[in-house]
């Protein structure tokens, strides 16, 4: 009876349906933007159910995978294509409950603890145990360590006390965990690597920069570098980037116009005096530089990262973004100016293309020789602009081919074809994928079971998550059909909240 | 950057005023200075006698000189009371603390130790400057300054009325003026001695065997040579009322010590050894009193009496020879003596603008003119050039060309053809350095981001923007003059966190370090 009445609301459009005297809302079945891709397959998350479906290219269906009764909060995925979940259970700790169900459990007797499990095919096929109080995963660049700082706005202690100043490690080689104090209000971390895998991670904190290193038996802190010496003017790290050679640091303060050289190997502290407080910093490893960029000056400083000097290059107007291309950068003022500069990573020359729209994003070619630009709901709608970026004659195009979209932007991938470059356009509300090439511009389009809602690579093609509230996930391959998996949505729809036992 | 290679250190006193302070006793104000025997030696002393002339300022105020040279400087940070060392060519930086308030840093002669006097808690560090290893030794209430021996063995602190600083600790509920601690800088072992009332100069044999401390009455013959140092008081003048000692010199041998006492148309020539205290009459109101670099003579500048007397030190008692000023030299009260048997007379009391040259082997005296009166006076350790920073008052006389007038400036003049090249500056100079080989100097405003370079060999000045106003100036020494290249300069500048740049001279190139201070704090 419930199910026909569920199916009653939905063929009416209801978005809120009983169930059994509470109410589930229909976009609460699945989560298409929380959705991550791992080698061969498709995670989405199911809130309702607090499940995960597995969705993958050529099945028939969807596999929901079984976590025991852990509810999925969040998914991430490795640089080696595995996809961590982080789960919380339930438990009760009246020990004279003798129910399954969460509301058989006193309620101050209900207890949350957190995991992160790595998924499989079809069930979790490695389970830690780590408060729910930590944040997003950091992961190494050959996906053995992930590390997560604590996320400030998780109110939980579980019960207990928790270490504000705690950063959690997972080894996912080895399996093992620790927990490692590193400073209050963490919030950054980069890996120092090198042939071998991650060595240290370098990890931002409050007024201080932890290095912690991983090779040990036991990792921890090896050297801490303050940021300032006086205790009550704290300084709040903002950014932090590593020299091609992995020997220095440089950090960016909130508010400060100081670089922070740190020396990682020889521990010392420089200041470097900027411009400005940097809007963007990026390393140009070819050339050992760093560039930055402020928003309210118009120049680009260059950092060697030999002396630490700066150089300076004047620009037109203020940048506040940098994407770094095979031997150029390019400068671009998101959200506010129609100027993208080239900036010749070699010789320092600017060339400067005029866009007919302020940019919301820019993305450029894998190969460097275009970009794309994009604006969602500007005053003048939503727009796509392609920027042509290869010197002819020893100067680019100054001006950019300019598209109207019917939708906002959602997705937009590239993929090499044997003559160039194919973009693909996902809008919002539009059942279309547009294919764009280049540089001929040519256009192809595809049609879709619904509205996009996210879009990625898995395998060799692409996964497009649909806005629909049973779940809908599309699979493309350039050349083929548009191969869609409907309807996982409707796991658990039913279930009712268990209470976690943990295992002895 | 090309360094040589030796391991040297230089010393500075990172935040100390470069000012010599003035104390006021019986409406008198003087300041004291303390160093080893060197030649052509910047003494200190300032004196106003009320009533009568006014005084000579002969300082080297405006020059710090580094302790050593080469690889590292060193700098104290008395708001961190730590003290920072600095690899000037590879600009590692390391911190180290030290006692509270580090008040006076130098370096021993092997460079392998940097000795810090902490102002704050009346303690000295001794740290190792390799490893930085640092011991720390209590020494009595109340001192205000420090000095190394010649050979480093011995650092003796005194009760200096000129080093006293803002901020000082006050002075303790019992607190002695004539006390001196000696602090063994290897063994650590320490010393107090009491010397004679309120001493106003330390001076040490060029052995280092033997430290003088001077006061007005006596003179504390200390002997270093033992593993417990004793001292002898050797009285100077009538212990009920004693004249001012203003300055003091000892000649190489350490056996002939010679004063330059207020009011007094003499010079008070002591005998170390027999302990017999004798005097040479002089011109009226000596303003100066020096010996030249081959120790073989002491030179006395009456400014009152417009001449020169020349003592034989060997012989101090025998006539002297007494040079007269010629007529148009004008008022001159100081003297340079340089290494070619010359002397650069000047003033700094009156408003003068001129200079002179003395020939010591002819006795020939020519005045020469400068643009403004002079406040410092300095010559390149070759001799070869002056550095002149004139007074921002000009000449009474109206003689100050209008492009200078009411402005700070300096004059590069060149004693071969006595060109010179005056820069009107638009702050007042509070510190300079000369290069050892007399190419370069190095000067720096008050309140200005700015390192002026100074050619001596052109007479031409380049400018050079700091990334903050600057604070001390220095030049490594040149170690090995045959390699060609130029030793760096230092400055260091304001910073919360500390900053120091490096300029080398033969790539004209500027490196600065900043926040050196935050290294104390690295945790391993």
């Amino acid at each position: 009876m419930r199910t026909t009445l569920a199916l009653l609301a939905l063929l009416a459009g209801c978005e809120q349906v009983e169930l059994g005297g509470t109410y589930a809302y229909l976009d609460e079945l699945v989560d298409p933007t929380g959705a991550v891709a791992g080698t061969d397959a498709v995670f989405m998350p199911l809130p309702r159910a607090g499940g995960v479906a597995r969705l993958a290219p050529g099945a028939e269906e969807a596999t929901v995978l079984d976590l025991g009764a852990r509810r999925v909060e969040r998914l991430q995925a490795t640089p080696t294509g595995d996809v961590l979940a982080r789960t919380v259970a339930t438990l009760c700790d009246d020990e004279t409950v003798t129910g399954t169900r969460i509301d058989d459990c006193p309620y101050d007797e209900l207890r949350r603890v957190g995991f992160v499990q790595r998924l499989g095919r079809e069930k979790a096929t490695d389970t830690w145990q780590v408060g729910p109080w930590y944040g997003d995963f950091t992961f190494s660049a050959d996906g053995r360590w992930a590390v997560a700082p604590i996320d400030p706005d998780v109110g939980t202690t579980g019960g207990g006390i928790v270490n504000l100043t705690s950063l959690l490690a997972l080894d996912l080689g080895s399996g093992r965990r620790f927990e490692i104090p590193v400073g209050f209000a963490a919030d950054r971390i980069l890996f120092v690597e090198d042939e071998a895998g991650a060595r240290s991670a370098v990890v931002l904190s409050r007024s201080a920069v932890a290095v912690v290193d991983l090779t040990a038996d036991l990792p921890g802190v090896r050297i801490t570098y303050p940021l300032t010496l006086d205790a009550g003017s704290p300084l709040s790290p903002r950014d932090v980037v590593l020299t091609p050679d992995g020997g220095h640091a440089l950090v960016t303060v909130a508010g400060s116009t100081d670089l922070y050289v740190l020396d990682l190997q020889d521990p010392s502290i420089n200041l470097v005096s900027l411009a400005g407080t940097p809007a963007d910093l990026v390393v140009d490893p070819a050339n050992d530089q760093t560039l930055l960029v402020y928003a309210n000056r118009s120049l680009v400083e260059v950092l060697d990262h030999q002396l630490f000097d700066l150089r300076e290059v004047t620009l037109a107007r203020p940048a506040n973004h940098i994407d770094l291309g095979p031997d150029y950068a390019l400068l671009s003022q998101l959200g506010a100016g129609l100027d993208l500069v080239r900036l010749d990573l070699a010789s320092l020359r600017t060339d400067t293309i005029r866009l007919n729209y302020p940019p919301d994003e820019v993305q450029l070619a894998p190969d460097g020789a275009f970009a794309v630009t994009l604006v969602r709901s500007g005053s003048q709608g939503d727009n796509l602009e392609l920027v042509d970026l290869v010197l002819r004659d020893g100067r680019v195009r100054t001006t950019s081919t300019a598209f109207r979209l019917d939708g906002a932007p959602v997705g937009l991938a590239m993929t090499e074809i044997p003559d160039g470059m194919s973009l693909l356009v996902l809008q919002q509300g539009v059942d279309t994928l547009f294919e764009l090439s280049w540089p001929l511009l040519g256009l192809a389009t595809a049609d879709l079971p619904g509205g996009p809602a996210a879009l990625g690579r898995v395998g060799d093609g692409f996964w497009i998550a649909h806005d629909d509230p049973l779940g809908l996930v599309s699979f493309y391959t350039p050349g083929e059909d548009v191969v869609s998996l409907a309807g996982f949505g409707r796991t658990g729809l039913f279930d009712v909240d268990q209470l976690f036992v943990e295992e002895e | 950057m090309t360094i040589s290679s030796s391991l040297l250190l230089a010393a500075l006193a990172g935040c100390s005023s470069a000012d010599s302070k003035d104390y006021e006793r019986g409406g008198a104000d003087y300041d004291t200075d303390v160093d080893a025997y060197e030649p052509d030696d910047g003494d200190t002393f300032t004196f106003d006698t009320a009533g009568g002339s006014p005084p000579e300022t002969e300082t080297d105020r405006l020059n710090l000189r580094p302790a050593q040279t080469e690889a590292y400087v060193f700098v104290a940070n008395p708001e961190r009371d730590t003290v920072t060392r600095i690899h000037v060519q590879t600009r590692d930086v390391r911190t180290v603390r030290v006692g509270h308030l580090p008040r006076v840093v130098a370096i021993t002669p092997d460079y392998r130790r940097a000795v810090v006097f902490n102002r704050g808690d009346d303690s000295v560090s001794v740290i190792e400057a390799e490893k930085l290893q640092v011991d720390h030794v209590a020494v009595r209430d109340n001192l205000t300054n420090m000095v190394l021996a010649p050979g480093g063995a011995w650092a003796v602190l005194w009760h200096d009325p000129g080093a006293i600083r803002k901020g000082d600790p006050p002075v303790p509920p019992a607190a002695s003026f004539h006390e001196v601690s000696l602090v063994h800088t290897e063994t650590l072992a320490h010393v107090p001695l009491v010397v004679g009332f309120i001493p106003t100069a330390v001076r040490f044999t060029p052995d280092g065997r033997r430290a003088v401390v001077a006061s007005d009455a006596q003179l504390a013959v200390v002997d270093l040579s033992l593993d417990v140092p004793t001292l002898e008081l050797v009285d100077i003048a009538d212990p009920l009322d004693p004249p001012l000692t203003e300055e003091i010199v000892l000649d190489p041998s350490g056996r002939w010590a010679f004063l330059r006492q207020r009011d007094r148309d003499v010079v008070a020539v002591v005998d170390l050894e027999q302990e017999i205290v004798g005097e040479v009459a002089v011109g009226a109101d000596p303003t100066d009193l020096d010996l030249t670099p081959d120790g073989t003579r002491a030179v006395v500048v009456s400014r009152g009496a417009g001449e020169v007397t020349v003592l034989d030190v060997a012989d101090p008692f025998a006539p002297p020879t007494v040079v007269p000023f010629p007529v148009g030299a004008g008022s001159l009260g100081a003297v340079l003596l340089g290494p070619d048997e010359t002397g650069i007379l000047y003033t700094t009391a009156t408003a003068a603008s001129r200079y002179a040259t003395w020939d010591l082997t002819t006795q020939e005296i020519i005045a020469h003119p400068l643009v403004k009166p002079a406040q410092v006076v300095a010559r390149t350790p070759t001799g070869d050039s002056l550095l002149v920073v004139h007074t921002r008052d000009d000449a009474p006389d109206g003689s100050t060309p209008v492009p200078y007038r009411g402005k700070d400036a300096i004059s590069l003049v060149s004693l071969k053809d006595f060109r010179a090249n005056t820069i009107a500056l638009q702050a007042e100079p509070i510190g300079y350095a000369n290069s050892r080989d007399g190419r370069r100097g190095y000067l720096v405003l008050e309140d200005t981001p700015l390192l002026a370079v100074l050619d001596y060999s052109s007479l031409i000045h380049t400018p050079l923007t700091l990334r903050s106003n600057a604070v001390f100036v220095g030049v490594l020494p040149d170690l090995d003059p045959s390699d060609g290249d130029q030793p760096p300069a230092w400055v260091s500048q304001e910073h919360s966190l500390g900053r120091i740049s490096f300029y080398d001279p033969d790539a004209s190139s500027l490196e600065t370090i900043t926040g050196f201070e935050l290294n104390s704090a690295i945790e391993e």
